[in-house]
């Protein structure tokens, strides 16, 4: 059901709902150890800070919060705003984190901190109350969850950058840890933020980023082109891999494995490894998807110049045909009229027949090669578009037709017609096509014609509707096809062409062209096509 | 004003056309046509050159007092043998209408381009095509002023332009 664009979409999902149920479990794991007094699951390691009863609820909620917002399509629907239950989570932890900063800053006691479980640990200035830094980040993640469909006139989204402190707080406070450097996870003299409380911050900034597809580095992260190539490389092994080899380097040396300069060298080295390793990797993949767009460059290039080719070939063959193929044919007729005229007395009445027939034919051809080059010219004798009045064009098109609409005293009348945009030529032959075919194919009754008009968004739908004999549902598709006829050319004159010309002048311009017809109940051909901006209403 | 009509000579026209049935058809026009004319037929780009330059140097040849020359013809076409006619000095002055089966936009515009004196597009019908025709000629020998009329005899250094 799921639409994805990008092969890469899928895993931002799975990242999205494993951060999601991290946080969860996490933060449910961490009451339930509150409420059952279990140490190791409050703070890991002994002597470690705790996660604060808060704390683990915060993160809960924005586990739910994350969760719901990736299930709820705010994942393929950014415009839209999370679920409910999204909302309601985030605000439960922005509220806990906002509460807590307050009272840090006010210097006050809301009665929140152990309302959850009550803080029995070594003596702290505020028993159960989270780490300035954890109730800071927990503030901004939550505005973050809150506001994240948010965006400027311009289709930016401010508020996605509120994360950004909250995963480099994590991310300081993990180094803290794994450093062992107190000042990364703790501001004296308060509390400080337990391991897991700052690990939790990194994946659940990584998660939330998931659930904006169209921010700016999921959209890296999931794209096709190169830069997308390189930022998933090399973005996860900048961010892990130091971080580890320096801690390596550190163990080392603090066991006393090897000094100062050695530990320097060895962390260098390892990072140098590591990177001109991955550069390469990247490199050669970077290299290959650059060859084969060199390639496909190269196949563009060549198809375009066979296109245009073909095209001067059509061209080239459309004037051959308009003269090496009338020229004989006027012979023909020329002749036949002159043995006509002529020899009219010696020939007799049979004889006279066949040399009309066989003009006739000789006519007919004259107009199907007329008809066939107007419609393989379409695409070559293209003019740049402008603004073309219909009520001008109608106006043409009737003055052009004025003999038929006389000999079969039809009525043609309009509503007020919008100013279209294209080629003048061809919306003329359009329109005055369509208006030869309802005075072609009347049926008893006197003919008549309306033309109307609507305008939906940059379109214009007209509509020209006869009182004609109609067309039966089956054929309402095939009318349009080149040398397409429903009748005999003795019922009808006509050589097939004219409709499928409409279509391709209107296919030309961007629309659509159909009709609405039954048969016995008059036919409305409609089509549509680019509206003029410039209406000077 | 001196024309054709007045001094009642024939209209010595040439007409360059390759196509013998084209050439029949023209000449039963043209003999259906009010205008007295003399019809002279070449039926390609050399020959109707080599007549016009030849018609040009000898005083005592007949002069040429229209073309009508069709674009389709072997070998170089006709705007090749319009381009000839109207960039030399001898012949520039000839009327030269295009009488041909195109109405292409590119070749009527290159054909003015080129100076020609009208360009007229065969009707189909026999019957049209004769009037047209008919009009064509009545112009040049009623109405307009010839040059062949108003020439100075031709002189050596004209005759050795070309």
């Amino acid at each position: 059901m799921d639409q994805r664009p990008e092969p890469y979409a899928h895993w931002l999902r799975l990242v999205g709902y494993t951060a999601a149920t991290a946080g969860v479990l996490m933060g449910i794991s961490v009451l339930i150890a509150w409420w059952g007094e279990i140490d190791t699951v409050k703070s890991i390691m002994p002597g470690f800070a705790t996660m604060k009863p808060n704390t683990a609820l915060a993160f809960a909620a924005a586990g739910v919060s994350i969760g719901a917002a990736v299930r709820g399509g705010a994942f393929h629907e950014s415009r839209r705003a999370p679920s409910r239950t999204a909302r309601g989570a985030a605000a439960v932890v922005a509220i806990v984190g906002g509460a807590t900063v307050l009272e840090y800053l006010a210097g006050v006691d809301l009665g929140i901190d152990q309302l959850l479980a009550v803080d029995d640990g070594p003596a702290a200035i505020y028993p159960g109350r989270m780490a300035p830094a954890t109730a800071a980040g927990f503030a901004l993640l939550g505005a973050a969850l809150l506001t994240m469909h948010v965006r400027t006139a311009s289709g930016r989204r401010p508020t996605q950058w509120l994360i950004l402190p909250v995963a480099a707080n994590g991310y300081l406070a993990t180094l803290g840890y794994l450093y062992d450097v107190e000042s990364l996870y703790r501001v004296a003299p308060f509390g400080s933020m337990a391991v897991h409380t700052a690990l939790l911050f990194v994946v659940l900034s990584v998660g939330f980023l998931c659930v904006a597809p169209d921010n700016a580095v999921a959209r890296l992260l999931i794209g096709q082109g190169a830069g997308s190539l390189l930022a998933r490389r090399l973005l996860p092994a900048v961010t892990f891999a130091p971080p580890l080899v320096g801690w390596i380097r550190l163990a080392g040396e603090r066991a006393g494995h090897y000094g100062l300069p050695f530990g320097l060298a060895l962390f260098a080295t390892s990072n140098v490894v590591i990177f001109a390793a991955l550069v390469w990797w990247t490199a050669r993949a970077v290299q290959r998807a650059d060859d084969d767009r060199a390639v496909a460059m190269r196949e563009l290039e060549s198809a375009n110049a066979a296109l245009e080719r073909s095209n001067e070939e059509l061209n080239r063959f459309a004037y051959v045909a308009s003269h090496d193929l009338v020229a004989p044919l006027r012979s023909v007729h020329g002749f036949l009229e002159l043995l006509q005229t002529e020899y009219a007395r010696q020939l007799d009445e049979r004889a006279r027949g066949w040399i009309t027939r066989s003009m006739e034919g000789a006519k007919r051809m004259q107009v199907l090669i007329h008809d066939l080059l107007s419609y393989a010219r379409l695409d070559a004798t293209g003019a740049p578009w402008v603004p073309v009045p219909l009520d001008d064009v109608l106006h043409e098109a009737c003055r052009h037709l004025d003999r038929s609409i006389a000999e079969s005293a039809c009525s043609v009348t309009a509503d007020p017609l919008p100013v279209v945009l294209g080629d003048r030529t061809q919306i003329l032959q359009l329109v005055q096509n369509l208006l030869a075919n309802a005075l072609t194919y009347r049926g008893d009754a006197v003919p008549s014609v309306h033309v109307s008009s609507q305008r939906i968004g940059d379109e214009c739908t007209c509509r020209i509707r006869d009182n004609g004999i109609g067309i039966a549902a089956e054929h309402h598709e095939e009318i349009f096809q080149l040398f397409r006829r429903l009748h005999g050319r003795t019922t009808y004159p006509g050589t097939g062409i004219g409709l499928a010309v409409c279509r391709r002048i209107v296919t030309r311009h961007g629309g659509r062209i159909w009709v609405e017809s039954a048969p016995g109940e008059g036919s409305t051909f409609a089509f549509t096509l680019p509206a003029s901006t410039d209406r000077t209403a | 004003m001196t024309t054709l009509a007045s001094i009642g000579r024939p209209l010595n026209v040439l007409l360059v056309e390759d196509d013998a049935d084209d050439v029949e058809l023209t000449r039963l026009a043209v003999a259906r046509a009010t205008s007295r004319v003399s019809l002279h037929v070449v039926g390609d780009a050399e020959s109707c050159l080599a007549f016009l330059r030849r018609a040009a140097e000898d005083a005592a040849a007949p002069p040429t007092d229209l073309v009508l020359l069709d674009l389709n013809l072997p070998g170089h076409g006709g705007l090749h043998v319009l381009g000839a006619i109207t960039s030399d000095p001898a012949l520039c002055q000839l009327p030269v209408v295009i009488l041909t089966t195109s109405s292409a936009a590119h070749e009527i515009l290159a054909a003015y381009r080129l100076r020609c004196s009208s360009y007229v597009t065969k009707p189909f019908d026999f019957e049209r095509f004769v009037a047209v025709i008919d009009r064509v000629l009545d112009y040049w020998t009623t109405i307009a002023a010839l040059p062949s009329l108003h020439e100075e005899t031709p002189t050596a250094s004209r005759g050795n332009a070309r």
